[in-house]
């Protein structure tokens, strides 16, 4: 009987479901101007959770919203960006030529500070003849702008242009070696779907990873991320979870599972692949995406996060490396007494500003300093320091015991001919770092 | 035909509540059982990761994972970041799994911390929490506001 009586509950609830959609949805010719405006500013000034879906919601309204959200975004870039990421980053859905008309010009502007939005925002319906801009901004300083133009080339390549397909599994393939893991595991994904299977290897390092950034747990953050890709792709993970540690028996036996299962799947897709086309994935996973050794010693860090500039994660240890990045960082030998000449100056940017943890506003762009608070062993939990802005500029933003350590930081970089310049992350890196201190809370150097 | 709709529908009104508890997200089905079988709720804190929580699959109005189910109502060890720009002063502040989520902040990718015996202020780096977790939807005019709560006595 009970049974009886669910199954006329879940019929009930399936015939209303139509009603209770289109109650919460109207369609769109009942949205009335006031209602649109009203969605508008809370996809420009609600809480963070709810401008997304504000955006989302007026995507779904269609002409009405877009020819209010063109009216406002007006001609220059200076207005355009005052729409915020989130409206930004749904324009491309609307199909409408003039926004891709305003979008690339801020797509081309380095300086504008929702590239990421514009990108995500063009690569949602990319025009063939955008196929050459696109192609440039895989090699972008930021990394949310290169996984969109990623995905905005796959999406052009998928028609029947042979010749398109191949310049793109050839792009794509370029990106295994990309400095940001998000950026690998998408062009791992993205291959695999064009009979390059042997990418999904990558993943399965991913699965392997343990590494941190100091407290961040960088690895276990890259074992889910490959889980939920691997998962995309419907592959039977054999048991493997991403929060249990990799070196964990039923982990170890489920990678040794998966491992048979991705080279299976690689030898199948490689044999319908024309003969050229088979060496297209290195044989085996380069240092930059493989699992990286622990990272000892680590004193002192400096995390920026920039809109403008990227992202850098650098490390200096006691025995005088600096470490850059995460995974299996890049390590780079340094001075002796580089480090402890660095912690005096962190000492005295601590002693300079007592019990003072953070400067700034919300925003995208951070600095974030990790140094041992004075008096305490260096081995003890380090102190964090952070700046952050919105995109307004703040070039007065970090106070001066900060800015002679970011500086002096900067300064212990070593310069290119000691770097690896076939490395993403060692390439330039003092001057970029340089530009990322610069686009947060101004430049280090003296002023 | 009709008479039939208006017995489905019937039916449906008749059952809801016994459905709605037992797909119910405010208590999980673990705690739900003991529950009903006059027992407290087991005090033994679970350690949880937010990244875990944050991967766990979730749609809009479809029910998470079992095991997330499971925690609710339950105590929790909870690592994470306070959201950079939480102001001081307040009941409750975003814990992240990352301090810089960069303005894209998906319903599912922070637990909603509510403080019952203390007030924010912003502490740089991770911290670890313990308290009360609960799950589900939290809507507020159509939009949803929160997945999942944490409610504790203090900051650390």
């Amino acid at each position: 009987m009970t049974r009886l009586v669910r199954l006329a509950a879940a019929a009930a609830l399936l015939l209303c479901a139509p009603a209770l959609t289109w109650s919460q949805e109207p369609p769109a010719r009942q949205y009335s101007p006031e209602q649109i405006d009203r969605l508008i500013i809370r996809a420009q000034s609600g809480s963070a959770v709810i401008r997304p879906q504000a955006a989302e919601r007026l995507a779904r309204i269609g002409k009405p919203a877009a020819d209010r959200l063109y009216a406002m975004a007006g001609t220059s870039l200076g207005e355009l960006a005052l729409l915020g990421p989130s409206l930004i980053e749904v324009l491309g859905r609307f199909d409408d030529p003039r926004f891709r008309a305003l979008l690339w010009p801020a797509m081309e502007d380095a300086e504008f500070p929702w590239r990421p939005a514009v990108s995500r925002s063009l690569a949602h319906r990319p025009r063939a003849a955008e196929w050459d801009r696109l192609v440039g901004f895989l090699e972008d300083p930021i990394a949310p702008v290169r996984l969109a133009t990623l995905d905005a080339l796959a999406l052009l390549s998928g028609g029947d242009d042979s010749e398109g397909a191949a310049s793109f599994d050839a792009l794509a393939a370029a990106r295994l070696g990309d400095e940001n893991d998000v950026v690998r595991r998408r062009a791992a994904v993205l291959l695999d779907g064009r009979g390059h299977s042997r990418a999904l290897l990558w993943l399965l390092e991913d699965l392997q990873r343990t590494d941190t950034y100091f407290d961040l747990p960088t690895g276990e953050a890259a074992r889910y991320a490959a889980v939920n890709a691997l998962q995309s792709l419907d592959i039977d993970l054999a048991g493997f979870e991403a929060f249990v540690p990799p070196a964990a028996e039923p982990n170890q036996v489920a990678l040794a599972k998966l491992r048979e299962r991705l080279l299976a799947r690689a030898s199948a897709a490689e044999a319908k692949l024309p003969e050229a086309a088979r060496e297209l994935v290195p044989r085996s996973v380069p240092a930059i995406a493989r699992v990286g050794g622990p990272v000892e010693g680590a004193r002192l860090g400096l995390l920026l996060k920039s809109c403008r500039r990227g992202d850098y994660y650098l490390r200096w240890t006691d025995d005088d490396q600096l470490i850059i990045g995460y995974g299996n960082p890049a390590r780079v030998q340094l001075p002796e007494g580089t480090t402890a000449r660095l912690m005096a100056v962190a000492d005295a940017a601590q002693e300079a500003n007592p019990g003072k943890v953070y400067w700034g506003r919300p925003g995208c762009d951070m600095e974030s300093f990790r140094m041992p608070r004075v008096g305490e062993p260096a081995e003890a939990r380090l102190q964090q320091l952070i700046l952050s802005k919105d995109e307004r500029p703040a070039p007065d933003l970090r106070p001066a015991g900060l800015s002679a350590l970011g500086a002096a930081m900067a300064a212990s970089i070593p310069g290119d001919d000691a770097l690896d310049s076939t490395d993403p992350r060692t390439r330039s890196l003092a001057r970029r770092v340089r530009g990322a201190f610069a686009s947060i809370g101004g430049p280090v150097e003296a002023r | 035909m009709p008479i039939l709709v208006l017995l489905l529908l019937l039916g449906g009104v008749l059952a809801a509540p016994g459905l709605v508890r037992e797909r119910s997200w405010k208590v999980g089905a673990d705690v739900q059982a003991a529950m009903d079988r006059g027992e407290e709720p087991d005090n033994e804190i679970v350690e949880v990761s937010i990244l875990r929580l944050k991967n766990a699959r979730y749609r809009r109005g479809r029910p998470l994972p079992e095991w997330v189910q499971e925690l609710d109502g339950k105590k929790i060890s909870l690592w994470g970041y306070m959201a950079i720009g939480t102001l001081e002063g307040l009941s409750e502040f975003e814990l992240v799994p990352e301090s810089c989520e960069c303005g894209k902040s998906k319903v599912n990718h922070f637990v909603q911390v509510t403080l019952d015996d203390d007030v924010t202020r912003f502490i740089p780096g991770r911290i670890t929490l313990e308290g009360t977790f609960s799950c589900g939807e939290v809507e507020e005019d159509g939009f949803i506001t929160s997945v999942y709560r944490l409610s504790t006595d203090e900051l650390p």
